[in-house]
């Protein structure tokens, strides 16, 4: 397990100051002798990081040992709804539209929010359950916490039927998670 | 869907007069000489024997004995498809297995399973539910076969939306394999008529048709306030569907796809009771069907006659072999074809061996057939007296079930018929929408007729569409072998990634 954190982010509010915060306890020195080197931003400082790491990354810790924040944006999505044959026929181009929309409107904002802050950040959209998506990164990017915000962008009524994904979260997830009022 | 109920009453509704009468006596004579051919039959043992069931169930027990009983075999395997066991997360958005079968499955399941089963039984007696499921497990090969070519020989556009179906493997599959691709082509042209043929139909007319007389049922029968304004019930429907595939109002399609696995789940629910009720009976009931299936007695053509009765039933009931389903299956997102050819399978086990055996057990153990007056009413009549038995109010839940199955084979039937217009021309979006006004047409011809021409015409035309499909399904059968055979060399040897809840691989 790293000092990597996985923050679960939607357009809202609390989204934004989760980052925040993530960002600024990415740059905390370690009791372990993690120190954070300040570097100017990548010059793309985009893309999608794989969830098991990259070799190159991998070293660079060694010499930058910053921690990194993977911004992870879920569009709610089940492969046991019930859907029309019209929906099916145009299901794959509208995946790639939704995941589009999520890139350019939620994440590059936060993304950029985060690359002002000199973190060492990667994003990545994904179809499925709030919950479980975000539970599955942690454990697949090898993350110590997940960071999230409390609202997030459904209302109150909505989460008082359906439950909200944060408690959820906090019944699977494998790391501790924290909740950002 | 359709259950097809040839020759047999299902509802019957009063004499059509004034503008039903007008619209009944224009097109009777056209689709009674359809008929007419489509259902040429011969006699064995005093049973009337149609070609056409023949020509199905030969093919269901060839390719399961051809694909050596994979659909007893690959059953596990094709449920562990839908639970999601083999996608990979990174797919996640597109179209999953489990939505596949929904779709397509939502589009079988109706009228045939609740009225279809109950024809069967009137005629035949408790043992023709035997043969129905027997034909149902072999529909599940057919299935098969169909949907993994459905898969194979799609065509993706480069806007990322796919086009599947018979179309397109009878004319690039069977033009690869023969080496004529002008006989490819014929079959495929062949089909999409008769696609738009079993469009409006089976499809369409049938159900509007058995839904209208469904709500003039329960509102009062021929005192009704509808009883002489069929087309008035039509327009209505019309109106629904036309929202739906004109308007392109969501929200009518999206209420309708989550009320259908609802009723379905109500409905199986309501034979639990029945038979939770009827204990003691069921063990009997199990008996009749067995031996009614060997021995029957007062059947017409004995032995052959019950058997006739039971596979005509299933083969109406599940659509094996009529290459719909291979349609709804393809806009999957999968690499290899074979996984929807396994998870068809389960279609015919759903629509068949579960659905209409649990419809079949309720008329059995409520010995509501054996009432004379109740086998006389036959369809959804006789089903409906079955459930009265134990449930007073159920006729009415039924009614609604019916008007939601018939509304939702409708929308899925009319995709079908849109595809096959799209590929007659070349998805010109003109001639779908010309061919989406036609449909609403349809609706309302299909409440203001007598129950008879509807029927008949519906069963030519869905059953006509097996004739080039099936031929087709024979020249492929060993290109599908061999993309069965690939697939599970892959899945032993591990290519076949399985993963678990996370979304880890854990093979």
């Amino acid at each position: 397990m790293t000092h990597d954190i996985v923050v679960g982010v939607d357009t809202s509010e609390a989204s934004r100051r989760a980052v925040t915060w993530a960002c600024d306890l990415a740059s905390v020195p370690r009791p372990d002798g993690w120190t954070r080197t300040p570097e100017p931003a990548p010059a793309d400082g985009s893309g999608e990081t794989s969830p098991e790491g990259d070799p190159v990354s991998e070293q660079r810790q060694e010499s930058d040992p910053a921690a990194r924040v993977l911004l992870c944006h879920v569009i709610p999505w089940s492969p046991f709804s019930f859907t029309t044959n019209e929906e099916n026929e145009r299901r794959g181009s509208r995946r790639e539209a939704e995941l589009k929309a999520a890139q350019e409107q939620v994440l590059e904002p936060l993304e950029k929010l985060a690359v002002d802050r000199g973190t060492s950040v990667s994003t990545v959209a994904r179809h499925g359950d709030t919950a479980d998506v975000l539970a599955a990164m942690a454990r697949g990017s090898g993350a110590g916490l997940v960071v999230v915000g409390r609202t997030g962008d459904s209302s109150k009524l909505r989460a008082r039927i359906l439950g909200s994904y944060t408690s959820e979260l906090a019944q699977h997830c494998p790391v501790p998670v924290v909740v950002i009022p | 869907m359709s259950s097809l109920l040839a020759a047999a009453p299902v509802l019957t509704t009063a004499e059509p007069t004034g503008i039903d009468a007008a619209i009944s006596d224009a097109t009777t004579p056209v689709a009674d000489w359809i008929t007419s051919i489509v259902f040429f039959s011969v006699d064995v043992g005093g049973a009337s024997l149609p070609l056409i069931v023949v020509w199905l169930i030969v093919a269901a027990v060839i390719f399961t004995v051809y694909m050596g009983f994979l659909t007893v075999r690959g059953f596990k395997h094709a449920i562990d498809l839908v639970r999601g066991k083999y996608s990979n997360p990174n797919d996640a958005g597109e179209v999953s297995h489990f939505q596949a079968l929904a779709t397509a499955v939502s589009g079988t399941v109706g009228l045939g399973n609740i009225a279809g089963v109950a024809v069967a039984i009137s005629l035949g007696g408790p043992g023709a539910t035997f043969w129905m499921i027997m034909a149902g497990f072999f529909g599940m090969s057919t299935k098969l076969v169909e949907c993994t070519l459905g898969v194979k020989y799609r065509n993706e556009r480069a806007d990322g939306s796919v086009s599947g179906g018979p179309m397109y493997y009878l004319e690039k599959g069977v033009g690869k394999v023969t080496g004529s691709h002008a006989f490819g082509k014929v079959l495929a042209v062949a089909f999409a008529i008769f696609t738009i043929g079993g469009s409006l139909g089976g499809g369409n007319m049938f159900q509007s048709n058995q839904a209208t007389a469904q709500i003039v049922a329960v509102t009062g029968g021929e005192s009704s306030i509808f009883a002489d304004y069929n087309w008035i019930i039509g327009v209505i429907f019309a109106v629904a569907v036309g929202a739906v595939i004109i308007g392109g109002i969501k929200s009518i399609a999206k209420v309708t796809e989550k009320l259908v696995p609802a009723m379905a789940a109500i409905y199986l629910v309501s034979v639990l009771v029945v038979i939770l009720f009827n204990l003691d009976r069921v063990l009997p009931a199990f008996g009749d069907i067995l031996t009614g299936a060997f021995n029957p007695t007062a059947v017409a053509g004995g032995f052959v006659g019950v058997l006739i009765v039971g596979f005509q039933r299933a083969a109406f009931s599940n659509e094996a072999g009529v290459g719909s389903a291979s349609i709804a299956h393809s806009a999957v997102r999968t690499k290899e074809p074979a996984t929807e050819g396994y998870v068809s399978l389960l279609e015919p086990f759903i629509d068949t061996i579960v659905v209409c055996t649990a419809t079949a057990l309720v008329i059995v153990i409520s010995g509501a057939y054996q009432d004379e007056a109740a086998s006389e009413l036959g369809g959804v009549a006789l089903t409906s007296a079955a459930f009265e038995t134990v449930i007073p109010w159920f006729p009415i839940l039924l009614a609604i079930a019916i008007v939601m199955f018939a509304f939702s084979t409708m929308i899925s039937w009319s995709y079908y018929g849109m595809k096959a217009v799209g590929y007659l021309f070349n998805d010109s979006t003109k001639a779908e929408f010309v061919f989406k006004i036609v449909f609403v047409i349809f609706t309302v011809i299909g409440a203001a007729l007598s129950l008879g021409p509807v029927i008949d015409f519906s069963d030519s035309m869905i059953f006509l569409m097996s004739v080039p499909n099936v031929i087709g399904l024979y020249i492929l059968a060993r290109t599908v072998k061999r993309e069965l055979k690939q697939y599970q060399v892959k899945l032993a040897t591990g290519q076949i990634k399985e993963y678990d809840k996370a979304g880890q691989v854990v093979n």
